[in-house]
C-alpha cells in the first residue's frame, strides 16, 4: 500500500507517445522552448549515451559534438517539453553507458549502424554539425 | 473547516506542472481524519477539534489504555491510533462540525495553498561536529595529524573567560526533533488516495506521522492585486 499511491500519480505522468529507444541510438529530440510569450522548437541531435530508467523520473543523455566541442544534453524522457523524438539509427553498443564515446574524437568516436536503420553516422564523423539552435520557422 | 489534518510520509518523487518544469514532491497519506470531539471557547476555554487518525480495531483497545478508549466510546467513534488537536481562532471555521464527522484532504486543503508540516526528524543517534553542526573538519591528507580530520578544534579561550560558553555546538544526540517546516505549496490533491503532494522536502522517514496545518504565515496574497497596489502607489 505504501508504495501505491506513489506508483499510479507517477504512472499519470507517464507519456505513451514517444518511440522506443536505447544507448547507442541517434536520436532528434524536438524540445519546445519558451521566449516570452513566444514557443519555438530547437532541436538536438546526437547519439543516446545513457538511459536511466525509473518511471515518470527516467532520464536520458544525448552528445553530440557541436564544432569541436562535445556537448551533452541530459532530458527527462515524460517531460512536457520534449515535443517528440525521432530516432535516426541505431548504433551497435555493447554496453548501456557509452561514457567511453568523450575519450574519442573524430573517426574512432562513430558507431557502427546496425543493418536496415539510419544513414547518418555519429554526430562526431559528420562534416561540420549543424548550428546547435535550429529554430523552426 | 478545520485548518489542518494528520498524515503519513509516503516517500518522494517528482511531478511535471502545466509550464512542463519538474517538480519534487512528497506524496503524503493525508487523513481521512474522524472529528472525536469538539471544544469550545465556553467550556475549554478554546475553539478546537480532537481529529483521529488511522482506525484500530476494538481488540487492541489494550494498547491505548481505558482512560483514552473512554474518550472514543463518548464519541461514539471507532478507536485511532493517533489524537490531535486542530485549534482555531473563530468558532466559524469549524462551521456544524460534530464528533463522528470525517474530513478528507481534497475538503480541507486546496490546490497552491500554503501548508505548515510538523514531524520528528530522522534519529541520527550521537552525531558529531561536522554532521551536527555543519563545522568544516580539517584537510583529509596527512597535514592532519593525530586523526583530527572531523574532529571540533578549540572550543574557548584563556583565562578570560576561562570556561566554555553556554550553548557551544558541540558532538551529542542528533535528530530526533519535533520540527516545522513553513509555507510549503501543496502542488497537487489525489482523493481517491487521500494524497497530499507537497512540494520539497518533509521531516522524517517514509511511514512517518505528520501533521499538516495551514501556514501560519497565510496564504500569498493573488498576483492581480499586487499590481493594483503598485499602480496605486504615487509615483516618487
Amino acid at each position: 500500500m505504501l508504495r501505491k499511491a506513489i506508483s499510479e500519480i507517477e504512472r499519470k505522468q507517464i507519456r505513451q507517445d514517444l518511440p522506443e529507444f536505447r544507448p547507442g541510438d541517434n536520436v532528434r529530440v524536438h524540445t519546445k522552448i519558451k521566449e516570452g510569450d513566444k514557443e519555438r522548437i530547437q532541436v538536438f541531435e546526437g547519439v543516446v549515451i545513457r538511459h536511466r530508467r525509473g518511471s515518470a523520473r527516467a532520464m536520458f543523455t544525448v552528445r553530440k559534438v557541436s564544432y569541436g566541442v562535445g556537448v551533452e544534453r541530459m532530458f527527462p524522457v515524460h517531460s512536457p517539453r520534449i515535443d517528440k523524438v525521432e530516432v535516426m539509427g541505431h548504433g551497435e553498443v555493447r554496453r548501456s553507458r557509452l561514457y567511453y564515446l568523450r575519450d574519442l574524437q573524430g573517426k574512432a568516436a562513430r558507431l557502427t549502424q546496425e543493418e536496415g536503420t539510419g544513414e547518418t553516422q555519429a554526430p562526431a564523423a559528420a562534416p561540420a554539425p549543424a548550428a546547435p539552435a535550429t529554430p523552426a520557422p | 473547516m478545520a485548518t489542518g489534518l494528520l498524515a503519513k510520509k509516503l516517500g518522494m518523487t517528482q511531478i511535471f506542472n502545466a509550464d512542463g518544469d519538474c517538480i519534487p514532491v512528497t506524496v503524503l497519506e493525508c487523513g481521512p481524519c474522524t472529528v472525536v470531539r469538539r471544544k469550545s471557547a465556553d467550556k475549554d476555554g478554546y475553539h478546537a477539534l480532537v481529529l483521529g487518525f488511522g482506525p484500530m480495531e476494538a481488540k487492541h483497545a489494550y494498547r491505548i489504555g481505558k482512560a483514552e478508549a473512554g474518550v472514543f466510546a463518548k464519541a461514539g467513534t471507532g478507536l485511532f491510533r493517533h489524537l490531535r488537536e486542530v485549534r482555531v481562532k473563530d468558532a466559524k471555521l469549524l462551521g456544524e462540525l460534530k464528533a463522528g464527522d470525517v474530513l478528507t484532504v481534497d475538503k480541507v486543503f486546496k490546490v497552491n495553498q500554503r501548508i505548515d508540516v510538523s514531524g520528528i526528524t530522522k534519529g541520527r543517534g550521537f552525531a558529531g561536529v561536522v554532521k551536527k553542526w555543519g563545522m568544516k573538519g580539517a584537510a583529509r591528507d596527512s597535514s592532519t595529524s593525530h586523526e583530527h580530520h572531523r574532529h571540533i578544534g578549540a572550543i574557548g579561550q584563556r583565562k578570560t573567560p576561562g570556561k566554555v560558553w553556554k550553548g557551544k555546538h558541540l558532538p551529542g544526540h542528533y535528530g530526533t526533533d519535533a520540527v516545522t517546516i513553513q509555507n510549503l505549496t501543496v502542488v497537487g490533491i489525489e482523493p481517491e488516495h487521500n494524497a497530499l503532494l507537497v512540494q520539497g522536502a518533509v521531516p522524517g522517514h517514509a511511514d512517518g506521522l505528520l501533521f499538516v496545518n495551514t501556514a501560519a504565515k497565510g496564504q500569498p496574497k493573488p498576483k492581480v492585486k499586487q499590481e493594483e497596489r503598485q499602480r496605486a502607489k504615487p509615483k516618487v
